[in-house]
C-alpha cells in the first residue's frame, strides 16, 4: 500500500480524479498507475498526474515567522507536519458483475476518502487500457512504474490503422532520436502484429543516412532493448524486403548519403508529371505565390492540351530552336512554349518561365528522358504487400520545393492506385513523412502538396492509407494533419509550445509532465484511452544513423558531405 | 441492485453509540418529559475560552502569595538568562507532548418531577505526540471518549440516576472501540448557586483531564525522555508522573509574588523578562492544603519578543513542574536551565498565526489538531446522537 485516498470540502474526489496522500517512504511519478478500493469490492484504476507536498502551514508567511521572523541558520525543532498529495485522473473502474452476462457495471461514483491505493497490477493497467476490448493489439511500448514494473501497453490496430481511426502524429523537440525513432519501431510492431503480406511501406528519408540502413542488423541495441522486445512479443530483426529509392545525382549517380546495395535511382521526366489525364505539375510549383492563379491556369493549359506542340516556330538569338509542329516533350521543351491562350498574359508567362527554370536548372533530378532511372509514381503503384519503400530525400532538400514534391507525388500516386484497384495491392499502405511542418505547413491556404498530405489525413483512413507523421512543433503544422490523428505521441516539448492551441487537449499537469520527458520517453494519447499515458520504447532494430556513421567514419569513407540546405534538424 | 448499498454504512462504533444514545433517550423518557434542544445549537465551546488560564486561575487567589525557592542576588530582577537554546540536533529533550480537548454538546431539558435539568453530552480526547530524534512528530497515542453528564440527584430522580448507572454497566460490557459512558456530577463539587450547566461543563473538564492523565501514565517512556503536558497541573495525580513539566502558554493574573521583600503582581514581576530569560522558580507560600499549590514550582519564560506581539505578557509561557524541596539545590537549578533551554528550541517551527501563537509549541499545536480530527464534527455529533 502507498497510501490512502483523501478527499476534503476545497479538495474534493469526483467522478474523474481522486487524491490520495502518500506514506513517507513512497515513491511515485507522474504517469504511474494506482489503484484505490472503491465500493462494492470494485477497483477504480487511476493514473498519477500531480503530485504536491504539503504542509499544515497555512501560508509561506507562516513558515517565514516560524523561522523567527527569517532567521536563516536555525533548524527547525520539530519538522512541520507535511505529506505528499497525488492527484490521480480516473482511468477506468472493475465494474460488478450483472444479470446480463459478460458485461459489468463500472462504478463511476466518486472514491471514497481513506481508501487504501497502491500501484496497479498489470491486469489493472490492462483494464485501464480496455486491452480487454482489443480486437487487434499492436504493442506501443511500455509503462514503468516507479515500483520497477513494466506493463506492455498495446492499442487496437483499427484506431491505428483503421476503420475506427487512424493516423500517428509523433511531436516533440529534436535532439533525442525520438520521434523517428518511435515511428520505425511501432511500423516494426505492426509488422510483426499484422503480417508482411497485408502492409505496404512508403517511408521518406529526410536526415542523411538516417533510414538508408533499415534492412542492416542494428548494431547498438542494449540488452535493456531486446528485453523491451522480448516483453512486448516483437522480434528484434531488421526490416526485410526493403527497397531503396536514391534520387538521380550528377552523371546519373545517386545522390545520396549512402548507397544500399538493392537500390533503384528515380528521376523525373516531363512525361512523368504531365499527361492528358493527370498532372503533378502543381506539386513542384507548390511553394510559389500565385494569388491570382495565373500559374495555375497555365498548369491547367498544359494539362489540357496535352500532348502540346510548339504551334509555331520558336526562336532563340534569332535561331529557330523549336518547329511549330514539334511536341513539347522535355522539361527544356516547356521552357521554350510560347503557344498559350492569349487571356495568359506575357508577364505571367514569364513568371512561369522563372520559376521552371529555378526549380529544374542545375537538378540532375529533372531529365529530358529517363533511362536506367524509374519514376516513382509507377514504382509506388507497383507496392505489394511487405515491400518497404524507403525514399531519400536528403539531398533532394537542396530547395525543399523539390522535396516536397517528391513527397506530393508519391502520395498523390498512392492515391491513384487506390483509385484505379490495381491488383495485388496491399491492405493498408503506411506513409512515414518527417518534418510534417515544412510539407504541410500551418496557413488557410495550403499549397498544392500540403493539400495532398491534408488529402490523405483526411480520406486516406477508409482507403487504407496510413500517414505517420512527425514534426517538432504541431503549431507549425497544419491543423488537419494533425487533428485527423487518430493517435499522439508527444516527446518532450517547451511550455511555450504546449500553450498553443494544438496541444490543448492535454491538461495543463500533463503538459507540465511533458516538459519533463527524457530522451526515449512519450507520452501516448489515443482515442480509446481515457487519459494519456507515458511510454517508453526499445531503438528500433536496424543500423540506426549514429552507429552507421561512425562505422563509415571508422572506414575512411569519403561519403561524408553534406548539402546545403539539407532537412538538418535544429 | 439496492441503491442503499452503494454508500458507505455507518462505522461500527457510530452504530454502537446510537444505539446507546438511544436507549438513555428511552429511560430518560420514561422517567419524566425530555425536551430535546435544536439541531443547530452550538457545541457549547463556541465562546471564547481560555482553558490554561481557568485552570492556573484555579491554582490562585488572591490571598496565595508566592515565594521564590530559587536564590538570587538581593535587590536585583528574579531573572535568569538562558543563553543559548538547547536545540533538539543536540539534545532531543522533550519526546513527548501531550494535550487534551474537549466538545460539549447540549442536548436539552429533561423534566421531572416539576423541576428540570440540562442534558449535556460531551467528547473529550487526549493524545500524544512523539518527536524522533530527526524532528518528525507521529502520534504516539490517542484516547478518546463520550460521556452523558448527568447532574446529581436532586434535581435528576434517583430513579433515573439509578437507571442510568445501571445502563452505563450495561454499555461498558460491550466490545466496541467507544462507548457512552454516563458520568454523574458529585454534589459537592456542585456549588449551590452556580449554574448547572456551568458544573456540568466542569465535570467535562474533569472527565477530560482524566484520560489525559490516563494516557501520560500509559506512554512508554524510556528515562530522560520529558512530557510536556499542554495547560498548567491543576490536578494532584499529575505530580506523579517523572520528567513531565506543564506548559501554559496562557496563564493566571492572580498570584502575587514575593520578592526581595515587596509585593508584585504577575505583570509588574514579569515586564522586565528578556527574551531567552527565565524568572526564578516561585512555589505557593503557606502550607494550604491543595497538594497541587504545596508541590508545583513554578517559573515565566520567554520564548519571544518584539515584533509581532502586542502586549506584555505575549511570548511568556509558564512551566509547571513538581517540586522537590523547598529550596532549589545547585542540580535542581541546572535541571530548570536545561528545561527552559530546551523549551527555548520549541519556538522553531511556530504554529502561527493560530491564536496565542507566541507562546505556543509546535508540537502541542500538532497533538490539538490531530486530536479535532479525530473528534466527531459537531454536524456528525448531532446528527447521529442530538436528536435523542
Amino acid at each position: 500500500m502507498i497510501g490512502k485516498t483523501t478527499a476534503t470540502e476545497n479538495s474534493p474526489n469526483t467522478v474523474d480524479d481522486f487524491a490520495f496522500w502518500l506514506s513517507p517512504d513512497k515513491i511515485v511519478n507522474p504517469f504511474d498507475f494506482v489503484t484505490a478500493d472503491h465500493l462494492r469490492g470494485t477497483r477504480t484504476i487511476g493514473i498519477v498526474r500531480e503530485m504536491m507536498m504539503i504542509t499544515d502551514a497555512p501560508s509561506h508567511l507562516s513558515n517565514y515567522v516560524s523561522s523567527e521572523f527569517g532567521t536563516v541558520t536555525t533548524p527547525p525543532n520539530t519538522t512541520r507536519v507535511s505529506t505528499t498529495i497525488a492527484r490521480a485522473s480516473v482511468m477506468a473502474n472493475t465494474g460488478i458483475e450483472t444479470k446480463r452476462q459478460g458485461i459489468s457495471l463500472e462504478i463511476n461514483m466518486p472514491i471514497e476518502n481513506d481508501q487504501p491505493v497502491r500501484f496497479a497490477t498489470a491486469s489493472e493497467v490492462a483494464i485501464a487500457l480496455g486491452a480487454e476490448k482489443i480486437k487487434q493489439p499492436v504493442p506501443m511500448g511500455l509503462i514503468e512504474m516507479s515500483n520497477g514494473v513494466s506493463i506492455p501497453v498495446s492499442v487496437d490496430g483499427r484506431y491505428l490503422l483503421g476503420p475506427e481511426a487512424a493516423h500517428l502524429n509523433v511531436s516533440g523537440i529534436s535532439g533525442l532520436a525520438t520521434k523517428t525513432s518511435y515511428m520505425m519501431f511501432l511500423i516494426q510492431s505492426i509488422l510483426s502484429r499484422y503480417g508482411h503480406e497485408k502492409m505496404g511501406v512508403v517511408m521518406f528519408n529526410v536526415k542523411q543516412q538516417d533510414l538508408l540502413h533499415v534492412d542492416e542488423e542494428a548494431t547498438d541495441l542494449t540488452p535493456l532493448d531486446l528485453e523491451i522486445y522480448k516483453s512486448l512479443g516483437i522480434e528484434s530483426k531488421p526490416f526485410a524486403n526493403v527497397t531503396y529509392f536514391l534520387p538521380r545525382g550528377p552523371d546519373g549517380e545517386p545522390d545520396s548519403e549512402h548507397e544500399p546495395e538493392n537500390s533503384k535511382i528515380y528521376a523525373y521526366s516531363l512525361g512523368d508529371c504531365v499527361s492528358d489525364t493527370r498532372s503533378s505539375l502543381d506539386l513542384l510549383f507548390s511553394e510559389v505565390r500565385d494569388p491570382d492563379y495565373t500559374i495555375a491556369s497555365i498548369l491547367e493549359h498544359l494539362r489540357e492540351r496535352w500532348p502540346l506542340r510548339f504551334g509555331r516556330d520558336v526562336k532563340h538569338d534569332d535561331e529557330t530552336v523549336r518547329t511549330a509542329d514539334q511536341r513539347v516533350e522535355t522539361w527544356e521543351d516547356l521552357r521554350f512554349y510560347e503557344n498559350f491562350p492569349r487571356e495568359i498574359r506575357p508577364g505571367s508567362r514569364g513568371k512561369f518561365k522563372r520559376h521552371l527554370g529555378r526549380l529544374i536548372k542545375n537538378s540532375d533530378l529533372f531529365v529530358p528522358g529517363r533511362k536506367h532511372e524509374v519514376y516513382l509514381g509507377d514504382e509506388v503503384k507497383r507496392l505489394k504487400g511487405g515491400q518497404i519503400y524507403v525514399i531519400d530525400i536528403f539531398r533532394v532538400g537542396k530547395a525543399e520545393e523539390r522535396a516536397a514534391f517528391v513527397i506530393g507525388d508519391v502520395m498523390r500516386s498512392l492515391e491513384e492506385m487506390y483509385a484505379e484497384e490495381i491488383e495485388g495491392r496491399p491492405e493498408k499502405v503506411i506513409v512515414v513523412v518527417d518534418e510534417l511542418n515544412k510539407f504541410a505547413p500551418k496557413g488557410s491556404t495550403p499549397g498544392p502538396v500540403a493539400q495532398q498530405i491534408i488529402e490523405v489525413a483526411r480520406t486516406g483512413r477508409s482507403r487504407g492509407t496510413v500517414l505517420f507523421g512527425a514534426e517538432q512543433f504541431k503549431s507549425e503544422a497544419h491543423e488537419q494533419v494533425y487533428e485527423n490523428a487518430g493517435t499522439h505521441l508527444i516527446g518532450r516539448t517547451g511550455s511555450s509550445e504546449l500553450s498553443t492551441q494544438p496541444y490543448s487537449f492535454l491538461d495543463k499537469e500533463t503538459k507540465s509532465n511533458v516538459t519533463r520527458l527524457e530522451k526515449g520517453e512519450l507520452v501516448l494519447v489515443h482515442a480509446a484511452f481515457r487519459q494519456p499515458v507515458k511510454i517508453v520504447f526499445p531503438c528500433p532494430s536496424y543500423k540506426r544513423q549514429e552507429s552507421a556513421t561512425s562505422e563509415a567514419r571508422e572506414a575512411g569513407s569519403t561519403s561524408t558531405s553534406k548539402p546545403d540546405g539539407a532537412f538538418s534538424e535544429s | 441492485m439496492s441503491i442503499k448499498r452503494f454508500f458507505l454504512a455507518p462505522s461500527e462504533d457510530l452504530v454502537q453509540l446510537s444505539s446507546q444514545f438511544r436507549l438513555v433517550k428511552e429511560t430518560l423518557r420514561r422517567n419524566g418529559s425530555y425536551l430535546p434542544a435544536t439541531p443547530d445549537e452550538p457545541p457549547e465551546e463556541t465562546q471564547p475560552y481560555d482553558a490554561d488560564r481557568t485552570d492556573d486561575d484555579s491554582n490562585f487567589d488572591r490571598k496565595n502569595l508566592c515565594d521564590p525557592i530559587e536564590e538570587f542576588e538581593e535587590g536585583k530582577e528574579p531573572y535568569v538568562n538562558q543563553g543559548s537554546a538547547l536545540l533538539r540536533t543536540e539534545c532531543n529533550f522533550f519526546k513527548f507532548f501531550l494535550d487534551g480537548s474537549i466538545r460539549t454538546y447540549y442536548l436539552g431539558e429533561q423534566i421531572e418531577d416539576n423541576r428540570s435539568y440540562p442534558l449535556i453530552a460531551t467528547e473529550v480526547a487526549s493524545a500524544a505526540i512523539k518527536r524522533a530524534d530527526d524532528g518528525r512528530a507521529s502520534v504516539s497515542k490517542l484516547m478518546r471518549k463520550v460521556a452523558l453528564l448527568v447532574p446529581p440527584s436532586p434535581p435528576a430522580r434517583p430513579q433515573t440516576v439509578r437507571d442510568l448507572i445501571e445502563l452505563r454497566a450495561n454499555f461498558s460490557a460491550v466490545r466496541s472501540p467507544i462507548k457512552l459512558d454516563i458520568e454523574q456530577l458529585e454534589r459537592d463539587i456542585h456549588q449551590p448557586g452556580v449554574d448547572l450547566r456551568t458544573s456540568l461543563l466542569g465535570k467535562a473538564r474533569a472527565v477530560m483531564h482524566e484520560i489525559e492523565h490516563t494516557l501520560a501514565r500509559s506512554l512508554k517512556r524510556e528515562k530522560g525522555e520529558w512530557l510536556i503536558l499542554d495547560g498548567a497541573i491543576r490536578r494532584p495525580e499529575f505530580l506523579g508522573l517523572d520528567e513531565t513539566i506543564g506548559l501554559a502558554k496562557s496563564f493566571s493574573r492572580n498570584p502575587v509574588f514575593h520578592i526581595s521583600g515587596r509585593f508584585k503582581d504577575v505583570v509588574a514581576m514579569l515586564s522586565g523578562l528578556k527574551e531567552g530569560a527565565r524568572t526564578v522558580v516561585f512555589r505557593h507560600s503557606g502550607e494550604g492544603g491543595d497538594p497541587v499549590r504545596k508541590r508545583v514550582a513554578f517559573w515565566y519564560l520567554r520564548l519571544r519578543s518584539g515584533r509581532g506581539l502586542q502586549g506584555p505578557l505575549q511570548g511568556i509561557v509558564k512551566i509547571d513542574y513538581r517540586s522537590r524541596g523547598d529550596l532549589l539545590k545547585a542540580d535542581d537549578i541546572e535541571l530548570v536551565n536545561t528545561i527552559s533551554r530546551a523549551l527555548l528550541a520549541e519556538k522553531y517551527v511556530s504554529p502561527y498565526p493560530t491564536p496565542r501563537w507566541h507562546a505556543h509549541i509546535y508540537p502541542i499545536y500538532v497533538a490539538e489538531n490531530y486530536i479535532k480530527s479525530s473528534l466527531f464534527s459537531p454536524l456528525a455529533f448531532r446528527g447521529h446522537f442530538g436528536g435523542i
